[in-house]
């Protein structure tokens, strides 16, 4: 082989990613090359200094820690709406009235809704395949959640990508994924959620449709066609399922 | 269980790791701090689905560099040329990068700083945070050939942008030992 081709196998070769048969090949050129062996300790080289330029220590990593527990506490954020609500009932029942209550638009309803985006958002960051649900887990947990089968919730045209434990605001949900050529909707369902939501909620660029007190929401984006079948179709799929 | 107090002692101690590429990456502190704890709530609410097998590292990288490329947009910015120290929340000034004593970091930024960014990242994860290469191609969502041949280049580059500097040294040590 040339140095030419040699000097190719140099990068993988200083960072232990060759076969054992390369390695060896490499090893053996660089002992009668002086060309490829100064090229690699200049990789080396440089290598060394750019380690030693990225791992300064960095200041501010215990507020910075500090900050993002308290991100993931459940304790600040019980608080902040315990405090929103009670702020929120003060001026409402001074201005409003009680049936503002009523309305689509709760504090509770919007966290939710945006919990939700968040998952779906999540979805496509999820690195790993180990996290979403092989078919035979897939029917244990809907076993636990009273669905005995797949239920078949899919707009038409769609097909089961994949599913699911998530915890929006520490709800525990099982998401079912389902995707067309084009788009995708995801379908929350837990049996522990029994809040009534009422009115379609749209928020950047997703709609959320609540199929009853069942917890189960569709999460589409708005261009959907089918969203009034698909919710029809889900309703009577998750009335038939709770009775 | 994947419990809050497990996520604490997988997760956490890569904050550092993490804000050091957000800072590089992004080339600011403040979008660096947001992005990590963007990442860091991102990942919570996915632990309780976390395997312990994944590697716990590797995936926060994977949720950073996603955040990143979203609230970036398709802009990536100059860390030289827009923010090569940056002030953090608290005011105090911190340089993305430290300066050695014969000023090597603005030779090593600057040759740095002439690769594409797709480039840079590939050298950074690999050579800073000591990553390989499947979990390299894994973060960035390409073929492992792909961080391979960039690396390659990478390099290439990196050391004809730095030749001049490598010299220099070598002539200084040369005079030392003299």
């Amino acid at each position: 082989m040339e140095c030419k081709d040699m000097q190719k196998l140099l990068s993988p070769f200083i960072d232990n990613e060759l076969g054992a048969q390369d390695t060896f090949m490499v090893a053996e050129h660089i002992e009668t090359c002086p060309s490829c062996l100064r090229e690699m300790d200049a990789m080396r080289a440089i290598d060394e200094q750019l380690k030693q330029a990225g791992h300064t220590p960095i200041e501010g990593i215990e507020q910075m820690r500090d900050r993002i527990l308290d991100s993931i506490s459940p304790v600040p954020w019980i608080r902040r709406w315990r405090m929103a609500g009670i702020a929120a009932a003060v001026l409402f029942s001074i201005v409003v009235g009680r049936q503002i209550f009523s309305a689509s638009s709760d504090p509770e309803t919007t966290a939710f809704s945006e919990a939700l985006i968040a998952e779906v958002q999540l979805n496509s960051n999820q690195p790993f395949s180990l996290t979403w649900l092989d078919p035979r887990s897939l029917q244990d947990v809907l076993r636990q959640e009273g669905l005995e089968e797949l239920p078949n919730l899919a707009p038409a045209g769609f097909h089961l990508e994949g599913a699911r434990i998530c915890n929006p605001l520490s709800h525990l949900f099982l998401q079912l994924v389902y995707r067309n050529q084009n788009e995708e909707v995801s379908l929350f369902v837990s049996k522990r959620w029994n809040r009534p939501f009422s009115g379609i909620v749209k928020r950047d660029g997703f709609t959320i449709v609540p199929l009853g007190i069942r917890a189960v929401y569709l999460v589409t984006k708005e261009s959907l066609t089918n969203l009034v079948d698909t919710r029809q179709v889900a309703e009577e799929e998750i009335s038939a399922l709770s009775s | 269980m994947r419990n809050r107090a497990s996520f604490e002692q997988e997760a956490l101690p890569h904050i550092e790791a993490l804000l050091r590429t957000a800072a590089r990456m992004s080339g600011d502190r403040t979008r660096a701090e947001d992005a990590v704890q963007e990442t860091y709530l991102r990942a919570w609410r996915s632990f309780r689905t976390y395997q312990p097998e994944t590697n716990c590292r590797a995936w926060l990288f994977r949720i950073l560099l996603n955040v990143l490329k979203k609230t970036a947009g398709k802009k990536r910015h100059d860390p030289l040329a827009e923010a090569e120290d940056v002030e953090t929340v608290s005011g105090k000034v911190i340089p993305l990068f430290p300066l050695s004593e014969n000023g090597d970091r603005h030779d090593l930024l600057a040759a740095m700083n002439h690769l594409a960014p797709e480039f840079r990242d590939v050298l950074w994860l690999v050579i800073v945070e000591g990553f390989a290469y499947k979990e390299t191609a894994q973060i960035l969502d390409i073929p492992i050939g792909t961080v391979m041949s960039r690396l390659f280049r990478a390099r290439r580059e990196l050391r004809r942008f730095l030749t001049p500097t490598i010299s220099r040294e070598r002539e200084r040590a040369s005079d030392h030992g003299m």
